[in-house]
C-alpha cells in the first residue's frame, strides 16, 4: 500500500462533512494506528444505516484472553479498505466458555456475524515438559480438546464462522535452538497445537489466522512488546495492530465473498526487463546472466504458481501487439506461456479502461482484481479511476518486487478445492468468447490529478547526450525516425534556422526525465517538423497536445501560416501513423511506402490546453 | 520557562490528538480524573505518542506512575 502524504494525514484530522467514498479512498493507504482511528471515527460521523453508503455491514464479536479493546478502531478503520462497515464487540481477559454461558443474551442481541477466537498462547499456558512425548500429547491435546468445546459451545448458541488464530510461542519461555529436539519444550508445544487447529480449521470449515506466519514475517521479537504485555496485557507490540486488523478484515471480508481472484500483468519491465517494441526481443533481460532478468524470471514463476492456485492471470500492455505476443510466445526464458494467460490486452488503451473491459469479459467485479506495474503513473492512474482493484505500491528495484508483493497475501482464500484448480483454465475459456474491448475516456480528471509541469529547453550541452540517445533509441514514438548523432544534436543546437526543444515532465511522483525531443525547420511560410518523438512512458498524459500549442505559439511568433509534418513509417511506429490526423492536420500528400505529408493552418487553430503546465524557455528567435 | 511553554503545547497536541478532543487544554496539574477518556489505556497510547514525539523510550514503572501531566513533564525532562 502507498503511504499517506501530508496532506492525506491532514485531511484524516478534518473529516467532517466527508462521504463515505472519501473515506474508503483514504483507507487505501498505509496507515498506522493513529490513522485508522480517525478514519473510524469520521465513519462513526457518517449517518447511514440503511446501506446506502455502499459499504457491507459486518458484526465481529471478538473474544480475547488479554487486552483487546485499543483494536476497536483500528479493526473500523480497516474495515472501510474493504468496503466494510465494521462494528465489534470485544470481550476481553475472559475465557470464552464464561462469556458465552454468562453473556449470551447480550451477544444475541448484538447479532455477530463471525466470531473471532482471539486467544494467544498466554490463553494455554504451554507450560514445557522437556524430554517427555506423552506429556506433550496430552498438553497440546487439552488445549485443542479446549478449543474444540468453544467451537462447539458457538455453533450451538451462534451458528456463525469462527476466526481461529494460530498461536506464536510465548517469549518468557527459554528459546534455543535444541528446542526443536526436545519434545516437550515450549516451541513443540506451539508448534503440535498450531498443527491440530489448522486440521481442526480444514475439516470444520472455519477460518484459520495464522498469527504466527505474521509474527515470523514480522520477526518474534518485533512481534511481542514485553513492556505492553507487562503494562497492559496487549497481545502483541501497538505497532502490529495494523497489520493484525488488515489480515483478520481480510479474511472477514472474504466470508462476504470479497476476495481477489485476478491478476493483472503488465509486459515491460514487469514480466521482463526493457521494452520490446523499442529495445527488440533479443535485447530484453529475462532469465540468467543478469539479477534483472532472474527477478523478472522469478515474478513470473510467482505469477504462474498463483495461476496454480486458481488466480486468473491476464495481461494488459502498451505495446504493438504482433511484437509483444512474439516475444511473449517465442522468447526462451518465458516461465509463462501463452496457455496462462485468460486475456491479453496489448493495445494503446489506457489501463484503467483496458480493467474495466476485462471485468466486462471475465465476468467478475473490479473488486476482484490486482494490477502489477512498475510504471506508477499508470498505477496511479488505475487507482484514481477504479479504487476497488488493488495496486501494490512495488518499489523501483525490481529485485525487491516479491517480498513487498507476498507480502500484501492479495489472493487470499478460505480453502483450496478441485475448482480452484481449474478456475483458471475456464476463465480462459470463457474470455475467448466474449466481445472485443471498447475503450472509453475519462481521463481528465486523472490528468489533472496529476499535476503535470513540461519543461521545455532548447538543445544545450548539458541534454547533449540524452538527445541522442533519445533520438536513437526511440521507435515506437517517432514520426520520421531520423537518427541524429551527438555532433549532429550540437551542430542543431547552434542553427539559427532551427527550433530545438528537449522537454522534461515531472509530476506528482516526480521527474519523468526527458521525454520529448523536437527538431524543426522555419521555412517560408511554416514551421516544417524534422523530428518528433516521446517516450512512451508518458503516453496518453497530453504531452503531444502541449507540445503542438508550442509549435503553434512559435510559428505565430514569427509570423508563419503554417506548421508541417511527415509521418515515415517504420516496421514500429504504427502507433503514431494518425498522430498528425489526431491533432487536426490535413493530409497533403502521400508518396508510396506510406509516407504522408500533413499541414496545420496556424489561423485556423485553437490551442489545446491540456492540462500540463508549461515552462517553455525556448521562445522566439 | 519558554522549553516548558514548548513542552506543554506538544503535549497538548498529543492529548488532543489520541483523545479526540480538539479543544482540550492541559496544564501540569491535569489528572485522569480531570481529562474525559484519560483512561489507563489511553495512558499507553499517550505515551507511544510522546515517546515517537520526543524520541525518547520510559520504563514500565514510570509510565505506571503517571498520575498527571507534570508527571510526564518531568519524565520528559529528567
Amino acid at each position: 500500500m502507498p503511504q499517506p502524504t501530508a496532506g492525506d494525514i491532514e485531511r484524516t484530522r478534518n473529516l467532517s462533512g466527508s462521504g463515505v467514498a472519501d473515506l474508503v479512498r483514504l483507507a487505501q493507504y498505509e496507515w498506522d494506528a493513529g490513522g485508522l482511528r480517525r478514519l473510524a471515527i469520521g465513519l462513526s460521523a457518517v449517518q447511514d444505516s440503511t446501506g446506502q453508503s455502499g459499504l457491507q455491514a459486518v458484526r465481529v464479536l471478538l473474544l480475547s484472553n488479554s487486552t483487546a479493546r485499543h483494536l476497536k478502531e483500528t479493526l473500523i478503520g480497516t474495515g472501510l479498505r474493504h468496503g466494510l462497515r465494521v462494528d465489534v464487540m470485544i470481550s476481553e481477559y475472559e475465557d470464552p466458555e464464561v462469556l458465552l454461558g454468562r453473556d449470551g443474551d447480550g451477544i444475541a442481541a448484538f447479532g455477530p456475524d463471525i466470531v473471532v477466537l482471539a486467544m494467544d498462547v498466554h490463553a494455554f499456558g504451554l507450560r514445557p515438559a522437556p524430554g517427555n512425548p506423552e506429556a506433550a500429547t496430552a498438553i497440546a491435546d487439552r488445549a485443542l480438546e479446549r478449543l474444540r468445546a468453544i467451537r462447539e459451545r458457538i455453533g450451538s448458541s451462534l451458528k456463525k464462522p469462527v476466526v481461529f488464530q494460530t498461536l506464536t510461542p510465548d517469549p518468557a519461555h527459554v528459546r534455543l535452538h535444541v528446542d526443536r529436539l526436545i519434545p516437550g519444550s515450549h516451541v513443540d508445544l506451539v508448534g503440535r497445537v498450531n498443527a491440530g487447529l489448522s486440521e481442526f480449521v480444514r475439516s470444520s470449515g472455519d477460518l484459520l489466522l495464522d498469527v504466527a506466519m505474521l509474527s515470523e514475517r514480522t520477526g518474534q521479537d518485533n512481534w511481542h512488546s514485553a513492556r505492553h504485555w507487562a503494562l497492559a496485557k496487549y497481545p502483541f507490540a501497538p505497532e502490529n495492530a495494523p497489520l493484525y486488523a488488515e489480515h483478520l478484515v481480510r479474511l472477514v471480508a472474504l466470508k462476504f465473498g470479497k476476495s481477489r481472484r485476478v491478476l493483472v500483468l503488465d509486459l515491460d519491465n514487469t514480466m521482463w526487463g526493457g521494452i520490446v517494441g523499442d529495445d527488440g526481443k533479443e535485447n530484453l533481460l529475462l532469465g540468467p546472466g543478469s539479477p534483472i532478468g532472474e527477478a523478472h524470471c522469478a515474478l513470473q514463476a510467482m505469477a504462474k504458481e498463483l495461476r496454480d492456485r486458481g488466480i486468473v492471470l491476464c495481461v494488459s500492455s502498451k505495446n504493438e501487439e504482433s511484437v509483444a505476443l512474439d516475444a511473449f510466445r517465442t522468447h526462451p526464458e518465458m516461465v509463462l506461456v501463452e496457455e496462462d494467460i485468460a486475456v491479453f490486452q496489448i493495445n494503446w488503451t489506457d489501463k484503467a479502461a483496458n480493467l474495466q473491459a476485462l471485468s466486462e469479459i471475465l465476468s467478475l467485479g473490479l473488486d476482484s482484481f490486482v494490477f502489477l506495474d512498475d510504471n506508477p503513473a499508470e498505477r496511479a492512474q488505475v487507482r484514481f479511476a477504479l479504487p476497488q482493484v488493488a495496486v501494490p505500491e512495488v518499489p523501483k528495484d525490481v529485485t525487491e518486487w516479491i517480498p513487498v508483493f507476498q507480502s500484501a497475501c492479495y489472493f487470499e482464500a478460505t480453502g483450496f478445492t478441485a475448482e480452484d484448480r481449474d478456475r483458471a483454465a475456464y476463465y480462459r475459456a470463457d474470455a475467448r468468447r466474449t466481445a472485443q474491448l471498447k475503450s472509453f475516456a475519462r481521463q481528465e480528471d486523472y490528468l489533472q490529478s496529476l499535476d503535470m509541469e513540461l519543461q521545455v529547453n532548447p538543445f544545450d550541452a548539458i541534454g547533449r547526450k540524452r538527445i541522442a540517445q533519445l533520438i536513437s533509441k526511440s521507435n515506437q514514438f517517432n514520426l520520421t525516425t531520423r537518427r541524429y548523432s551527438e555532433v549532429d544534436v550540437a551542430t542543431a543546437e547552434a542553427d539559427p534556422r532551427r527550433i530545438t526543444m528537449q522537454m522534461r515532465l515531472s509530476d506528482t511522483f516526480g521527474d519523468n526525465g526527458m521525454i520529448g525531443v523536437v527538431i524543426a525547420d522555419v521555412g517560408t511560410d511554416a514551421i516544417e517538423i524534422d523530428t518528433w518523438l516521446m517516450s512512451c512512458r508518458v503516453l496518453g498524459r497530453g504531452v503531444p497536445e502541449a507540445t503542438l500549442d508550442l509549435l503553434v505559439a512559435r510559428a505565430r511568433e514569427l509570423g508563419k501560416g503554417f506548421v508541417r509534418g511527415v509521418y515515415v513509417p517504420t516496421k514500429k511506429n504504427m502507433m503514431v501513423a494518425d498522430h498528425y490526423r489526431n491533432l487536426g492536420f490535413e493530409l497533403t500528400g502521400e508518396r508510396p511506402g506510406g509516407e504522408t505529408a500533413w499541414e496545420l493552418s496556424v489561423n485556423a487553430y485553437q490551442d489545446k490546453k491540456p492540462p500540463i503546465r508549461i515552462r517553455d524557455a525556448v521562445g522566439a528567435l | 520557562m519558554d522549553k516548558q511553554a514548548d513542552v506543554i503545547g506538544r503535549l497538548q497536541a498529543i492529548f488532543r490528538e489520541e483523545l479526540d478532543l480538539p479543544n482540550l487544554q492541559i496544564s501540569p496539574q491535569s489528572t485522569p480524573d480531570d481529562v474525559d477518556g484519560w483512561d489507563s489505556l489511553a495512558t499507553i497510547r499517550i505515551v507511544a505518542a510522546v515517546e515517537r514525539e520526543f524520541d525518547r523510550e520510559f520504563e514500565a514503572a514510570q509510565i505506571e506512575n503517571i498520575r498527571s501531566v507534570g508527571d510526564l513533564i518531568s519524565m520528559i525532562a529528567a
